[in-house]
């Protein structure tokens, strides 16, 4: 027989079961109604001024709001092109909850949450990333880059143990091996940096961040005559490693949606579209830009007075240019086009004026060849022949950081002969002899730039290097 | 009994489904839904004045408040470089600022040094010719010396072919008692620490120091007490170094490198020397927040400001003293008038979404070196530089910055800027 206060809480007891059962349920609603009725996408505040960039952000958002997977990347995406983590973030947890099996998403949360500085939780997801199935279609597995995003974070955490182990989990990636070799000279290992550098320049041998640390590691062991040899080759290497892959993810993100659309479309439009065409495309990045205040208005302007000049319109050039600068709009971009509608409206003092002014504030191959004409036409031949001279050691500059010494010493070799007193000249046509293992002929070139100017330090250097 | 049964039943698979959905919930939820980069106004009242109103999107890259005339009124001469030169902004008494240029048609202007270059008793002008704002590993850098005459600056270019130049500072760094220059060719991928000596006649040979691209700022001072100039460089590109060169006399130069991170993306900003503790050596003051190698900065856990304690014989403590987010650079003066350095700090990327977050800021100094952060402004954003100097002849130093707006948002936009010091507050 039950007690009377055993029998009252038997009563009591489903009175109390129900009441649990109807606070669950009112959890479970709080926790689902919001998945049912998502809050619609957030816009952030800072784009809010551009019409284009909200139009287009709000459909992709309204997408969003009635989709799934799909349309929720395609926010995130837009949004992490607008430098928008944050809300980027909010649009891929959204994916990853439509699809917890999709690698891209979860980097994608992964990498919003690392650019703003959480970096241990960043690490979860890229953890997490490594667990998932590659994505079809996709031609670069995200796998390296997030065990390489796990080391990189611990080296933002200053946890150089945690970091080695995680990039020596990378074999093979590049950018990882990079960060192990690093690790291991700066930790006093500089033997085992160099093994690793060695395989790195047998895969990449003109990759500037291998002979970069070649050169440390050389001077780490006591060895400054490689380690020269291998600042020398820093020069003409162009090959960068991805240690940075940030502008290259976010990179494409960027063009997907507002005027950076367009401009794209622009671009590409201009091989091929007619000038009518162009004229059109144009007047929508200006309509879309409005009255505001943004680069891409002296952008647009820069396209205008390009365009009107294709068309042989040069007062619509100019008229284009000075409304620029009346709004604060200044640089080389506008004031070379403006030289260049004075010289259809065949003003050609006032051209080669400021085409100088120009030479002073950013000198170029094709500025230093117009320089040469007007200097041609107007009697000077020293002075044209000055120019040309420029003109070649800037295009055999360009040609040798594409690591093509032999196709740049004709160009450093034509500037000395077009102006002999031109020191730098001398001094490339030496540094290219010595790349091509003309050692004495290198000398003597390196010999004729120090008689002109005694004080150039590399010259001596590069001299030094020889000697020995 | 079975009713009893089955509630209790449903009580917990129910409790499990919940538990179960709200530990989802919270593992997809955001941990950080915003970023906190305002402080409190602290005890001195700053009254903020615009040297006039921005035109265009101003790029200020350098502010610096000097006496040019020796004359006892200093100005403000501030690199522009949008407009590719260096220029003057003088402030009379009822506030309004006259703009001059004192050098034009320069490529890209980072920083502009005065000294007397040439011993003839005037404040010469060297720029350090960036050439391209953007990344880049053309070799676009000049050092430009611009001579101070009767009439003007005329120009001479004392190295060229070289990469984008971010900093030159003027000592006598071999004794022979003219003016040398230290160099920071800050590149891209590629770059180097120089030194000029100089020859006589305006024949300046250069002599590479270090080799590595992301030389920022190159300040000289005696760090080792020894009696001779020596230098220091931040080096912000693939490393995160603080590197100094010993002189050892006749030009001779020891490398030492004073202190790294692994933390490639701290960003190093800038590097000032000052004696912050006033013991008698020179401090090194390092401003982190640059992360423009990115698409979009945001503010990071370690940006702010560092403080390295010269302790003598080449020993550098680092004392972390501020978080501030996108700190791009810093200056030392007592702003509070209690005889003690105190620091103001600037943001190129604090997160502008909220406009309450502060773009400048000042470092208080209990005298001790313990310091704590108040709020000078959140207005005009994307700050690069600053410098303190007296500009209304009030003998307070004031806070002058500039803005590079190179990023959006396109918005509180700014040129060169002054916050006029009006003492502690009642």
């Amino acid at each position: 027989m039950a007690q009377p206060g055993a029998e009252a809480v038997r009563k009591l007891l489903p009175t109390v079961l129900a009441g649990v059962i109807a606070g669950e349920v009112i959890a479970l609603g709080y926790v689902l109604l919001p998945q049912l009725s998502p809050a619609p996408a957030v816009i952030p505040a800072t784009v809010r001024a551009d019409p284009l960039l909200t139009q287009e952000l709000g459909e992709l958002a309204e997408a969003a709001n009635t989709g799934g997977h799909p349309e929720w990347m395609a926010f995130g995406d837009a949004l992490l092109g607008q430098g928008a983590y944050l809300q980027a973030e909010s649009a891929y947890r959204r994916a990853v909850g439509f699809a917890p099996d999709d690698i891209e998403a979860r980097f994608a949360l992964a990498f919003c949450i690392d650019r703003t500085g959480r970096m241990e939780e960043s690490n979860e997801h890229y953890r997490a990333c490594l667990e998932l199935p590659e994505s079809p279609g996709v031609q670069r597995s995200k796998k390296p880059f997030a065990r390489y995003a796990i080391g990189r974070n611990l080296l933002r955490l200053e946890d150089e143990a945690a970091a080695e182990a995680a990039f020596r989990q990378n074999p093979g990636f590049p950018p990882a091996e990079y960060q192990l070799a690093r690790i291991l000279l700066f930790s006093g290992r500089p033997r085992e940096a160099e093994v690793i550098v060695r395989r790195g320049l047998e895969s990449l041998p003109l990759s500037l961040e291998w002979h970069r640390l070649q050169a440390r590691v050389l001077e780490a062991l006591g060895r400054p005559a490689e380690a020269a040899a291998a600042r020398e080759m820093e020069e003409r290497s162009a090959h960068l490693l991805e240690v940075n892959f940030n502008v290259d993810y976010i990179g494409p993100l960027t063009e997907k949606v507002g005027i950076n659309r367009l401009l794209a479309e622009y671009e590409a439009a201009r091989q091929t579209a007619d000038a009518a065409d162009l004229d059109q495309r144009l007047r929508q990045i200006e309509a879309a830009i409005g009255d505001r205040l943004i680069p891409e208005r002296f952008l647009a302007t820069q396209l205008r007075a390009e365009l009107a000049l294709t068309m042989a319109e040069p007062e619509a050039a100019l008229k284009a240019i000075e409304a620029a600068e009346q709004r604060g709009g200044a640089g080389p971009q506008l004031l070379q086009l403006k030289a260049a509608a004075w010289e259809q409206l065949g003003r050609l003092d006032e051209a080669t004026k400021l085409r100088e002014r120009l030479a002073a504030i950013s000198p170029s191959p094709e500025l230093h060849r117009l320089l040469a004409e007007a200097r041609a036409a107007a009697g000077d031949a020293a002075g044209q022949r000055q120019f040309l001279a420029r003109r070649e050691r800037l295009e055999g500059i360009a040609i040798y950081r594409r690591n093509d010494p032999a196709g740049a010493l004709s160009h450093f070799e034509e500037a000395t002969r077009l102006d002999p007193a031109d020191a730098a000249s001398w001094y490339h046509q030496g540094e290219m002899l010595f790349h091509l293992d003309r050692a004495a002929d290198a000398a003597e070139a390196l010999r004729r730039a120090l008689a002109i100017n005694p004080g150039d330090g590399r010259s001596q250097r590069l001299l030094a290097i020889i000697a020995e | 009994m079975r009713l009893l049964g089955l509630l209790t039943t449903a009580v917990i698979v129910l409790g499990i489904v919940v538990a179960g959905l709200v530990g989802r919930l919270f593992e997809n939820a955001p941990s950080h839904v915003s970023y906190d980069g305002r402080y409190l106004s602290g005890p001195v009242l700053f009254r903020q004045a615009e040297s006039g109103r921005p035109r265009g999107l101003p790029q200020i890259t350098h502010v610096q408040v000097l006496d040019l005339d020796d004359v006892g009124k200093p100005a403000v001469v501030a690199c522009d470089t949008r407009g590719n030169r260096v220029i003057r902004l003088d402030r009379d008494a009822d506030g309004a600022w006259t703009e001059s240029v004192l050098i034009d048609d320069v490529g890209v202007p980072a920083h502009a040094t005065f000294a007397d270059v040439d011993a003839d008793g005037d404040l010469d002008c060297l720029v350090a010719v960036l050439g391209d704002i953007y990344p880049s590993d053309d070799a676009v850098g000049r050092v430009e010396l611009f001579r101070r005459g009767p009439t003007g600056y005329s120009r001479e270019v004392l190295l060229e072919d070289v990469r984008r130049v971010a900093d030159i500072q003027a000592a006598d760094l071999d004794a022979d008692g003219d003016t040398d220059l230290a160099v920071a060719v800050f590149g891209y991928s590629r770059g180097e620490i120089l030194w000029l000596e100089n020859q006589g006649d305006g024949r300046f040979a250069d002599h590479r120091l270090h080799s590595a691209a992301g030389g920022i700022h190159v300040p000289t001072a005696d760090f080792d007490g020894d009696g001779d100039p020596d230098i220091a460089a931040i080096i912000s590109q693939d490393d995160e170094e603080l590197w100094a060169f010993e002189n050892l006399g006749g030009g001779k130069f020891e490398p030492r490198m004073l202190w790294r991170t692994p933390n490639f993306d701290l960003g190093s900003a800038g590097l000032v020397a000052a004696d912050l503790d006033r013991d008698g050596d020179t401090d090194l003051i390092l401003p982190t927040g640059d992360n423009l190698e990115d698409f979009a900065a945001y503010p990071q856990p370690y940006h702010g400001c560092r403080w390295f304690e010269n302790q003598g014989d080449w020993t550098f403590t680092e004392h972390q003293i501020a978080a501030f987010g996108g700190t791009y650079a810093a200056a030392v003066a007592d702003l509070d008038s209690d005889e003690d350095n105190d620091i103001v700090l600037v943001s190129m990327a604090n997160d502008w979404s909220d406009p309450a977050n502060a773009s400048v800021v000042w470092l208080e100094n209990d005298g001790q070196q313990q310091f704590t952060t108040w709020q000078v402004a959140s207005t005009p954003i994307h700050l690069v530089t600053v410098a303190t100097g007296d500009i209304d002849g009030d003998d307070r130093p004031d806070i002058v910055a500039g803005s590079l707006n190179l990023r959006p948002p396109y918005e509180r936009l700014g040129g060169v800027t002054a916050w006029l010091n009006r003492g502690r507050k009642p």
